[in-house]
């Protein structure tokens, strides 16, 4: 059985193309389309679907679908013709078992911790079910015992009275979130950095193909606690696409709203996080807490601060009234004054351009090669913002600029999430004056079963492009496949390249340029130039089966 | 001093348990200050306005459990504290805190001071490298990298205190000063340098590379625990008064002012607030300091500090050649 294709809704073409010729393919349509927004991967009728997709910057999607068996699938992989490929490749060879050939980092786990059977099979495969992959997982650390841990000493390369090999993470006061680099320090400089990740997969993508549709939007709502509400947002765009469901106005507008409220908040914490950083814990202090202000909106909208539950197939969960649109406004007002005041005076004072300006320097073609989204890029120069090349919610209606600076470093990128903010003030505003009335909450919860076809649904989180796609079959109350794409995957790719040349002291901002959510995309590594990507043995101390699962 | 050696023993003790106890006073201030500056409220539960906070710190410390890991160099590790707060309380007994004459002088003793700074440092060297980890590795490092560049600059601005006061007997220095003129007012450059390398040398921010926490964890302090880990915060902040005391002394005058000579309670007082102040200064820097990045160190300590201070002894030598 053939390709089901993408409905036309989505004003996307999808070309089939034969295993062989899948690098030609690649390499004509990144002439015209160099953004690779993803590759998904499905299982269905003895098959391995993979499908390449492909932006022009400009919203103009086009997709080569190739068919494999899956029985020893074999493709080859694209990683020479774009940087960041590699990383979607290994995320589909550990899921699905598929070989790339000519893939830099052969043998390599990227998800799976190194003790997982060679043998056994992938777990994204629809033959294994969640029974199977548990016993596996109870057994792995007796099969085989995790390989010695980091960091690795007396590399060949240099000598060891010239070398530290410093354990970067996973338990790091400058990283958020579990994850390792060993850094190689000459003196204070970094010559090489080998990150491992895998340290929070909590399977979501297998355990969402287990969960019916309204169960589901609450699991994948847990993928972040940042941009919680952008999880669940563009997973119900693309159940909605699927389901032919279409929400009303008022609730497009609420929609809207939550959004952008998590915009500043996630910018401004992340503004914060910079002075912290930068060794600037006055800035992080005052930032944090003028963003208080808007917790308490979302606490007051949505009734919790971080996972909103706002959000269901088919419209919001409750509606907001004009009292409390009032005290949005409000409450905005006071914030845009205090954000202001701080961001004026913390942006323009040189110790911390000193620390930001030239730092973690990347050029826009190598931003775009590594498939870099969301602030990341627009700090390089590029324009790519989902809002405003593919609307969806409020957004047609709202008048807003894409912030973009020229440059590429800490410092552009603090510029233009210091920007952004005040657009999402801006966007806030006129949701308020604009919103139309009516019901926003459907009658009932989607219970209902699925559509033959698929789906795919692309948001703005506040750190950019997020992607979701969706698989249904006929008659199922689950989706057949929940494919996830975060933004922090592509733009990891583009921070660990950034990183060389440049001194331990920097390392926490340039790791971090990127506002990095490991729980959201933990799957990173870094590629060295001239070697290819390097990956780190899963430290001793871990759990085997934290880091199983499936992606995200 | 020429006081009888029981009196000079009783003073010992007095001093050593005031300069024990006001240490952690000034360890509250800062935090209270930088508090402040950053929206919060600081220490606030143990004392009124949270005073004794700091002091409840160390008794709590002192009661942890001590996990001393493999490998580590227990003579090191064992010594470091000890030598650290001897030899800060040795110090502190050469400065006039309680009176004019410290309890405790020699001709020429503010050599001490420099037997005190690089024995302090010593003793941080010594804990951090009792146990060779990345982290006390890398943070001791820029340790002594710091510690080669602050100590270069306090002898220079020692070195123009001596060429004006015409001593190095620290009271010689004050009874310098209380003749004439605070020595700020006739070094006030040599003073800013002073109180700016201090941060350096107290590793605080800008200068707080040693144990920059989002670089390098803890640095040099990352293998401590327990009473040593509470020893040594206890030696930071008998550096950081000691710092600020020698401050006060050297260009402030000690605690001389309107009517300390007639009743001597005033001149501790004064003192204390002189030394306050100071504190308060060191407190708004940290407030709105960025990190040095650890490459520039040398632009941004070494260098405009030493030529600032060059363009204070060009100064200062022009002036006294005009005077003679």
């Amino acid at each position: 059985m053939g390709a089901v294709s993408l409905p036309k809704s989505d004003g996307t073409a999808v070309k089939l193309v034969p295993s062989e010729s899948i690098v030609d393919a690649v390499k004509e349509i990144a002439t015209t389309h160099p953004h690779l927004v993803g590759i998904t991967a499905v299982h269905a009728d003895s098959n391995i679907e993979l499908l390449y997709s492909f932006d022009n910057f400009r919203g103009e999607l086009r997709h080569l679908r190739v068919i494999l068996p899956d029985k020893q699938p074999s493709i080859d992989s694209i990683s020479g013709i774009l940087l960041g490929a590699y990383i979607y490749e290994m995320e589909v060879r550990d899921m699905f078992g598929v070989n790339f050939n000519g893939h830099p980092l052969p043998n390599t786990r990227l998800l799976l911790p190194d003790s997982y059977p060679a043998g056994a099979p992938p777990p994204l495969l629809k033959t294994v079910t969640m029974d199977q992959l548990m016993k596996l997982l109870d057994s792995v650390q007796e099969l085989q015992p995790p390989s010695p841990a980091i960091p690795i000493t007396g590399s060949s390369r240099y000598s060891a009275e010239s070398v530290v090999i410093l354990p970067f993470g996973p338990y790091h006061p400058a990283l958020k979130e579990p994850e390792h680099f060993a850094l190689a320090l000459e003196g204070e400089k970094i010559v090489e950095a080998r990150p491992r990740i895998g340290y929070v997969h909590r399977g979501i993508e297998k355990l969402a193909e287990n969960r019916t549709f309204l169960q589901a939007l609450f699991l994948v709502e847990r993928v972040c606690g940042i941009c919680s509400f952008h999880h669940s947002w563009t997973y119900t765009l693309a159940a909605e696409k699927l389901l032919g469901i279409t929400p009303g106005a008022r609730a497009e507008y609420l929609r809207t709203l939550v959004a952008e409220l998590e915009r500043i908040h996630s910018h401004s914490l992340w503004i914060g996080l910079l002075g912290y950083w930068a060794g600037f814990d006055s800035m992080f202090m005052w930032l944090w807490s003028a963003r208080e202000r808007i917790m308490k909106l979302l606490e007051m909208i949505a009734g919790n601060r971080v996972n909103k539950s706002y959000i269901t197939i088919g419209g919001v969960r409750a509606d907001v009234s004009d009292e409390k649109l009032k005290i949005v406004q409000r409450e905005i007002e006071e914030f845009k004054k205090e954000f202001k005041k701080i961001s004026e005076a913390v942006m323009s004072y040189e110790p911390l351009w000193e620390r930001t300006k030239n730092i973690g320097s990347f050029t826009a073609e190598l931003a775009i090669s590594a498939g870099a989204v969301g602030p990341t890029l627009r700090g390089a120069g590029i324009p790519y913002d989902i809002r405003k090349i593919e609307p969806y919610g409020a957004y047609p209606d709202l008048s807003f600029e894409v912030i973009t600076e020229k440059g590429g470093d800490v410092l552009s990128i603090s510029a233009v999430r210091v920007k952004e903010t005040f657009e999402s003030i801006r966007i806030i505003e006129q949701i308020v004056e604009k919103i139309p009335s009516g019901n926003p909450v459907p009658q009932t919860f989607f219970m209902g079963t699925s559509k033959e076809g698929e789906a795919f649904a692309r948001t703005e989180p506040p750190r950019g492009e997020l992607y979701y796609y969706l698989r249904g079959k006929v008659g199922l109350r689950n989706p057949y496949r929940v494919k996830i794409r975060t933004p922090t995957l592509p733009n990891l790719v583009l921070a660990a390249e950034a990183l060389k040349g440049y001194t331990l002291a920097d390392v926490p901002l340039i790791l971090t340029m990127i506002d990095p959510c490991f729980s959201c995309e933990d799957r990173a590594i870094v590629y060295v130039k001239g070697m290819g990507p390097l990956m780190v043995k899963l430290p001793r101390s871990v759990p085997a089966n934290l880091s199983l699962g499936c992606p995200i | 001093m020429s006081s009888a050696p029981l009196l000079t023993s009783i003073l010992t003790i007095v001093a050593g348990i005031i300069f024990f106890f006001l240490s952690f006073l000034f360890e509250w201030v800062e935090r209270k200050a930088v508090a402040r500056i950053q929206k919060r409220v600081g220490p606030y539960f143990t004392g009124p306005g949270g005073i004794f906070q700091p002091f409840v710190d160390f008794l709590k410390l002192l009661s942890k459990t001590e996990a001393i890991s493999k490998g580590t160099e227990l003579l090191f590790y064992r010594a470091s504290p000890i030598i650290g707060v001897t030899l800060l309380t040795y110090g502190f007994l050469h400065l006039p805190f309680l009176s004019q004459s410290p309890v405790l002088n020699f001709n020429g003793d503010l050599l001490v001071v420099f037997i005190v700074f690089a024995f302090t440092c010593l003793s941080y060297l010594m804990a951090g490298l009792s146990l060779r980890t990345p982290f006390t590795v890398v943070g001791t490092g820029r340790l002594i990298v710091q510690y080669s560049l602050y100590e270069l600059i306090f002898l220079s601005s020692f070195a123009l205190i001596f060429f004006q006061a015409g001593s190095a007997t620290i009271s010689d220095i004050v009874q310098y000063q209380m003749i004439n003129r605070p020595l700020v007012l006739y070094q006030p450059i040599g003073f800013i340098v002073a109180v700016f390398s201090l941060l350096a040398k107290l590793e605080k921010p800008p200068f707080d590379l040693p144990h920059a926490k989002q670089e390098v964890a803890a640095g040099w302090m990352s293998e401590l625990s327990g009473r040593t880990l509470a020893y040594m915060r206890l030696i930071g902040n008998m550096d950081y008064l000691f710092s600020v005391s020698l401050i006060v002394t050297l260009f402030l005058g000690g605690g001389s002012g309107p009517f300390a000579s007639q009743i001597t309670v005033l001149w501790p007082i004064y003192f204390l607030i002189k030394a306050l102040a100071i504190a308060l200064v060191l407190s708004y820097i940290e407030g709105v300091a960025v990190r040095v990045r650890s490459i520039l160190l040398p632009m941004r300590l070494g260098i405009p500090l030493t030529s600032l201070l060059v363009v204070q002894a060009v100064i200062l030598a022009i002036w006294r050649m005009g005077l003679w």
